[in-house]
């Protein structure tokens, strides 16, 4: 009797997880997430940015909101402590402070198109990332987490492995993980989540002066 | 001869061959020493006598043997600027490490020196850039050393001092009869150091915000201009660490680096 309410509690308590737990390979998961993706036009969030140095004992936070617009636009506003933003478009980003040939050397490295690649997950076509990187997509805990890890010495020189967790039941980014060549490690938590809202165009292409 | 060795992050050595911004970002630092900001009390007033002056503010900079300083600057070229944050890491007599990141976070620079080793590792560079390196960070050891060692670096030769106009004094050290720096040393400490190249200055740093920290005086606020080259960089300290325990392991070369 005790063994069947083991049976049952253990079933009650994993049924959920095992319901969202749509994917049991990472073709299968990419496959999900893309499915999840398919119809998303625009996504609009909140971040905290934990960035861990090697150097320093402490993290420096800083928070801020972040927008995507199909095919390849985001924006990166950092509120605190120092407000910044930072445009893509494509292959062109624009950066505060970053002269005219900065912006053109920017464009040829391998982050432009890293950029570029990653935002082909909010495109719903995960697939593509296998063009740079070695791709696993693991379930756990009613999310996904795929793992980038990549196979190109030019991108190896940028981050050992990125991690990006997809919470179900609609798969939204929850979370980003970067480790990079150097030792440090870089935690972006979203939160606020928000699909299809309307994003005018004018969101990506200027950055207005921060506030006083 | 000034020569600057630097090595890419994909091992290759590269010889500078123009002077960037990135390099008035380390010089600055390196003047400073210090402690957290939330240290407001007045600074300590040097002595009125040229000699105990001079004798006072070396005293000062050999207090600080180890350095952790969190930093944000403006570097300017001409019309253009660059806002740049990073962290800088000095372990006297010879090593120092410095950090620069954009502002969404990411690494974009590191540049370690052990000894007469250095490496310099750019991650967000292609393989042109990094051919280039110089071009990013023409670091000279001989810059650096001065701005981060201090000691026999920051005052050459046989330095002078002398009064000058209200409660200064003005100080110039020389190596074999050549003008090699001067200092204008204030009540709180060096406003100003001047490095020259034959009888040409070369670099004028400013040094202003000065606050008692950690048992001695820092400068948080620092200004470097490069005459002949038309450029300058402002640097705020936003946090000082004197002598913090640095492990051996903050001044190993990255894993790529390593590698090579």
């Amino acid at each position: 009797m005790k063994r069947i309410r083991r049976w049952l509690l253990a079933a009650i308590v994993l049924a959920p997880h095992l319901a969202g737990a749509t994917c049991a390979s990472t073709d299968a998961c990419l496959a999900a997430i893309d499915k999840a993706q398919a119809g998303t036009q625009t996504i609009s969030a909140r971040f905290t940015q934990i960035k861990h140095l090697s150097l320093l004992d402490e993290p420096l936070v800083s928070t801020g909101r972040f927008a995507f617009k199909r095919p390849d636009r985001m924006r990166l506003e950092i509120e605190t402590p120092r407000p910044a933003t930072i445009l893509i478009n494509g292959r062109d980003i624009r950066i505060p402070g970053m002269t005219e040939s900065d912006k053109q050397q920017l464009a040829m490295t391998p982050m432009a198109a890293m950029f570029t690649e990653l935002g082909a997950m909010f495109a719903g076509s995960a697939d593509a990332l296998r063009g740079h990187f070695e791709v696993t997509a693991t379930p756990a805990d009613g999310a996904v987490t795929v793992t980038l890890t990549p196979t190109v010495p030019a991108w190896q020189r940028l981050f050992r492995t990125i991690r990006l967790r997809f919470v179900e039941p609609d798969f939204a980014l929850a979370s980003v993980q970067l480790d990079d060549a150097l030792g440090d490690r870089l935690d972006i938590a979203m939160s606020d989540v928000q699909r299809n809202q309307d994003l005018p165009d004018s969101l990506f292409d200027a950055v207005p002066p921060p506030a006083p | 001869m000034r020569e600057a060795i630097a090595w890419s992050g994909a091992g290759r050595r590269t010889r500078p061959s123009s002077p960037p911004g990135i390099r008035a970002a380390l010089l600055l630092l390196l003047a400073l020493s210090g402690c957290p900001r939330a240290a407001q009390a007045p600074a300590a007033r040097l002595p009125s006598s040229p000699d105990a002056r001079l004798a006072a503010v070396r005293a000062r900079e050999d207090q600080v043997q180890t350095l952790r300083a969190r930093f944000s600057s403006v570097t300017r070229v001409g019309e253009e600027e660059r806002h740049t944050d990073g962290v800088l890491l000095v372990a006297k007599p010879d090593r120092f490490r410095m950090r620069l990141m954009l502002p969404f976070g990411f690494t974009v620079f590191d540049y370690l020196n052990v000894g007469e080793q250095t490496w310099m590792t750019l991650p967000l560079a292609d393989a042109q850039q990094r051919e280039r390196a110089g071009a990013f960070a023409p670091f000279s050891r001989q810059d650096l050393a001065e701005a981060f060692l201090r000691g026999p670096y920051a005052f050459p030769g046989e330095c002078t001092p002398a009064p000058a106009a209200g409660d200064t004094v003005w100080v110039s050290c020389h190596v074999a009869g050549a003008l090699r720096r001067t200092y204008l040393i204030g009540a709180d400490g060096i406003a100003e150091e001047t490095s020259y190249d034959g009888d040409a200055p070369r670099m004028h740093i400013a040094y202003t915000d000065y606050r008692a920290a950690g048992g001695t005086t820092l400068p948080f606020r620092i200004t470097l201009d490069y005459p002949q080259r038309q450029q300058s960089v402002d640097i705020t300290i936003d946090r000082y660490e004197v002598n913090p325990s640095l492990s051996d392991d903050l001044f190993a070369p990255a894993p790529a680096d390593r590698a090579n």
